[in-house]
């Protein structure tokens, strides 16, 4: 080398290792970007579950949704069976009037409250509407109060 | 600090170990090998990285395989770019495998002590044509399906044990979930895991039965005496350039995908990937006893025996040695018909394998 100069070969020596560090870099980054999905098969959060004299007086379980329908004469209230410790998913026990969840022991009152076990935050209850066509409407991106029902007409 | 970083780079024991140092360095760079060698290891990086990366959305099922893939170009961010990474790596490694051999053929590297390690070599280049067949499956398109089913009969054509053959490849009696499950496993993890061990034991032969064939003659020019770093970085040139062609051709052509597989529709002409157009052309000619077992399996058995078939010892590390001008001209003969084969099959073979010179247009269907 000649001293102190910045040499033609310095400078393409740079750009070289530019342009390795470039492609290596780039491609890590592309393929990072890569194994974030854009789109999901998973099923869709809000569905209809059907009319509500399908439905008994009390709780009724639906395993493919992972609900529980609850329903009452004519109010029906829609509650997530999913533990909120660690996501099984709870059973109704109707002589103690509560849900309880056989992983570690968590207990919810009729209200989706936790009363009892690892788990601390209540139940999930979802908003549910009535369709044009009085089928019962769920949407699971609507997460609503304990005290927010719906009325329909029998 | 910079010079330590130096020698971590380039002065480390992996490449020291695949290198000897004992030979001046710009010597051994000087026997125009074109760095086959290095292409084909550098392709195989490429291929194991878009490969894993592709394994992440693939699903190896009958009924959802083609959907992943076309989400894949279509739906996932790059993943348009890496399956064509992938499609064209893997046919540029085929190519250079082949060149690398007739390459190490024409300079008469196979010689004493060289013979196994040019069996091993052999053994590679089976397996990567095992991995284009066995990858060739997984979109589960027409021309997936149909070049297994093409293969699967082929293989049945073996005298005795043909059909048992044909059911334990297939892992069953049609081309369906089974075929795909093991294809899958073998692209995936068998033959990589394979082809891994072959390029170590092909490696550490090169180092052990010295990586110089023979030294130059005096008449050849000295190279200036290069250093370690000036090698590696040599050495990654190549593999950036490599990296690049892959690139340019993945960001200009896309891997083709026909329609879903159909077994009720068989394309006409079906023609099996470029690779083995050469053996489709043969089973053309006659009985595939003959064409598809026989021929080809003496063209491989004296192509893994070359070393032992030929047992001088003259003109290693010279390109076309005079003394070998019989052994060139067959080899030249036998490349030259396998390439042939190919561009008929790929060229001038139309709807019912009939033969059509390239500007005859097909008939309509």
């Amino acid at each position: 080398m000649t001293g102190n100069r910045f040499t033609r070969r310095d400078f393409l020596n740079q750009v070289g290792w530019l342009a390795t560090f470039g492609a290596f870099g780039g491609l890590t980054v592309a393929s990072a970007r890569y194994m974030i999905p854009n789109v999901l098969y998973e099923p869709s959060k809000e569905f209809k579950i059907g009319r509500i004299d399908t439905y008994p007086e009390g709780v009724d379980f639906l395993s493919d949704k992972r609900l529980f329908v609850v329903r009452e004469q004519n109010v029906i209230k829609v509650v997530s069976a999913v533990c909120t410790h660690l996501g099984c998913t709870v059973q109704w026990v109707a002589e103690r009037d509560r849900w309880e969840c056989p992983c570690h022991g968590s207990v919810f009152d009729r209200k989706g409250v936790a009363i009892r076990g690892p788990a601390r935050r209540s139940l999930l209850w979802y908003e549910v509407t009535l369709t044009p066509d009085g089928r019962l409407f769920v949407d699971e991106r609507k997460i609503v109060p304990f005290t927010k029902t719906l009325a329909v007409k029998i | 600090m910079k010079s330590k970083v130096k020698d971590i780079l380039f002065g480390n024991p992996i490449w020291k170990s695949i290198v000897r140092e004992e030979i001046r360095p710009g010597e051994w760079l000087q026997t125009k090998t074109l760095g086959l060698g290095l292409i084909n290891a550098t392709l195989f990086v490429i291929l194991t990285l878009t490969g894993i990366l592709l394994m992440f959305y693939y699903i190896p099922d009958t009924g959802k395989a083609y959907q992943s893939v076309k989400d894949l170009e279509y739906v996932v961010s790059f993943g348009m770019i890496i399956r064509n990474m992938h499609r064209w790596a893997a046919y540029l490694m085929i190519l250079s495998v082949f060149l690398h051999f007739s390459r190490v053929f024409f300079m008469a590297e196979y010689h004493k002590p060289r013979q196994f390690n040019w069996v091993i070599g052999m053994l590679m280049f089976l397996c990567v044509l095992a991995m284009g067949n066995t990858g060739y499956l997984l979109p589960w398109d027409q021309k997936a399906y149909w070049g297994m089913t093409i293969l699967s009969n082929v293989i049945s054509a073996v005298p005795v044990i043909g059909e048992q053959l044909k059911y334990l490849v297939l892992g069953g009696t049609e081309v369906g979930q089974n075929v795909l499950s093991r294809s899958f496993d073998m692209h995936v993890k068998v033959l990589p895991l394979v082809l891994g061990l072959l390029m170590c034991i092909h490696f550490w032969k090169i180092r052990r039965d010295d990586s110089l064939a023979e030294p130059l003659p005096p008449e050849a020019p000295t190279a200036p005496a290069m250093g370690w770093s000036d090698i590696i970085k040599r050495e990654l040139s190549k593999c950036l350039l490599i990296l690049a062609i892959v690139m340019a051709m993945s960001l200009l052509i896309n891997a083709p995908l026909e329609e879903i597989a159909t077994p009720s529709v068989t394309p006409n002409p079906a023609k099996a990937p470029w690779f083995f157009l050469d053996l489709q052309e043969m089973l053309s000619w006659g009985p595939p006893f003959w064409w598809a077992m026989v021929v080809p399996n003496i063209t491989v058995l004296l192509l893994v025996l070359v070393p032992y078939l030929d047992p001088g010892r003259t003109g290693s590390g010279h390109w076309f040695h005079p003394s070998r001008r019989t052994q060139n001209i067959l080899f030249t003969a036998f490349v030259t018909v396998l390439f042939g084969l190919i561009v008929i099959g790929k060229f001038m073979r139309g709807p019912g394998w009939v033969f059509y010179w390239p500007w005859q247009p097909w008939p309509s269907p």
